[in-house]
């Protein structure tokens, strides 16, 4: 994905994520714009974590305006990333399974450290609070990831561990 | 030098997780007080840039709510048919958009509450940033210092307590919800105002608190009030009680509370002074 595309996306991705997103709300859930679309782009592409440095800018752009400390989801932003980086080296990326699974398993995570950097700098609020919209988070994650792989599959690049790697 | 050129991928890693958290102690500093960090500043634009993305937020909100109501909203639009001929021929000058004024009319429940009757002026601000996808519930209003809200006001809409203003910039500031905000909130029974205790936020949907005297009669559905003592003015609405239970270790009688206000469709909100 070429510089000026990756700008203009999470540009997009980052007013979006405060303002039109909210429009589709579930049970007063929406999901992480810059957390899909960064891990899909990771995922999908050669050299992909590129885009990580754009997905940190648009959650600190998004953070300025909706988040009482800013940096923390910029942080686990970050890491999860990184971690994606990591995990598609031992997956197949033509499947959109190996995503799912783990978009989901980083979404719980990623609530679950949300939770406790906050309750470190001293916000006394329940886990249970975050328990309870975290399945809502998960599933609106995991589904917008899977839109995300539909509309970027045909830029999928082979992978040695690829069921039709030549 | 050496060595950095060796490990350019960790020293890469290890440069932007220590910028990062370099901006969270920043921010966390300007939270407590002590300055105003560059991350508000750059607020102050994101806010500019959000505003028309957040009224078109709005309208389609409303489009969407209209499709899943269609039957809700043929009867509303009888009722809205009428009022519109009415205004009509009151002749007003009406440029606000139909849900703008309701959303307004709405607004003006706030000078029912106790701690606002007989004051005449609320500064009436749209909410422009708001970001579900996270644990707790912060969020942007189009005022600022220059519409004279400063740090610590109160937020409220017609339906009740909001929370408080955290930042104030130039034309816009960052509001704190109840829900998430861990300060007590000391309140009332409406029912009966000898009744009273204190309860907080629990980050997203509810209040959490007690009832001060073990011997106080409380029911469910009972409307909590503030009670005046501490940061919130007497008379605002707070929630409902939805569960009572009795905390053996604590040796007193917990509450959990529904918020009057509807924090999932946000979208105007009243700064009263």
């Amino acid at each position: 994905m070429s510089l000026p595309v990756l700008i203009v996306v999470f540009l997009v991705a980052g007013v979006a994520q405060t303002t039109l997103i909210n429009a589709f709300a579930v049970f007063g859930v929406t999901p992480d714009m810059i957390l899909c679309l960064t891990l899909t782009i990771v995922f999908l592409y050669e050299g992909g974590y590129r885009c990580i440095p754009f997905g940190l800018a648009a959650s600190l752009l998004a953070a300025s305006t909706t988040e009482d400390i800013i940096g923390v989801g910029a942080l686990l932003l970050f890491g999860a990333g990184i971690g994606m980086y990591i995990y598609r080296k031992y997956v197949r990326v033509d499947n959109i399974l190996s995503l799912l699974a783990y978009c989901a398993g980083i979404t719980a995570v990623y609530q679950l450290f949300y939770w406790m950097i906050y309750k470190v700098l001293g916000n006394d609020i329940s886990i249970l609070v975050v328990l309870q919209s975290m399945p809502m988070s998960v599933i609106y994650n995991t589904a917008f990831a899977a839109l995300l792989f539909v509309i970027m599959k045909d830029k999928a690049e082979a992978h040695t561990n690829d069921r039709y790697y030549i | 030098m050496k060595w950095i050129k060796k490990h350019k991928t960790f020293t890469a890693v290890a440069s932007i997780v220590l910028v990062l958290c370099i901006i969270i102690g920043v921010s966390y500093a300007s939270i407590a007080g002590s300055t105003a960090s560059i991350g508000r500043g750059i607020g102050g634009i994101m806010s500019a840039v959000e505003k028309p993305v957040a009224i078109l937020a709005s309208g389609l909100r409303n489009t969407f709510a209209g499709i899943f109501n269609y039957g809700n909203v043929l009867e509303e639009n009888n009722q809205l048919r009428q009022e519109i001929a009415e205004l009509q021929t009151e002749n007003k000058d009406i440029r606000l958009t139909r849900d703008e004024l309701e959303q307004l009319e709405r607004l003006e429940g706030v000078f029912d509450f106790d701690a606002y009757t007989g004051s005449d002026s609320a500064e009436a601000a749209r909410v422009i940033s708001i970001d579900h996808s996270k644990p707790y519930v912060v969020f942007t209003i189009d005022k600022g210092k220059a519409d004279g809200i400063e740090k610590g006001d109160i937020v409220v809409d017609g339906d009740g307590l909001i929370g408080r203003v955290r930042h104030a910039g130039g034309d816009h500031a960052t509001v704190s919800s109840v829900l998430n905000d861990s300060t007590n909130i000391a309140f009332k029974i409406l029912r009966d105002t000898s009744v009273m205790g204190v309860v907080s936020g629990d980050g997203r949907s509810a209040l959490q608190g007690y009832i001060l005297d073990e011997d106080d009669r409380v029911v469910e559905g009972d409307v909590l009030v503030t009670s005046g003592m501490g940061v919130y003015p007497e008379g605002i609405p707070i929630g409902k009680i939805k569960k009572i239970e009795y905390d053996q270790d604590r040796q007193q009688r917990m509450v959990t509370v529904e918020p009057t206000v509807d924090f999932n469709s946000l979208q105007k909100v009243a700064i009263v002074k």
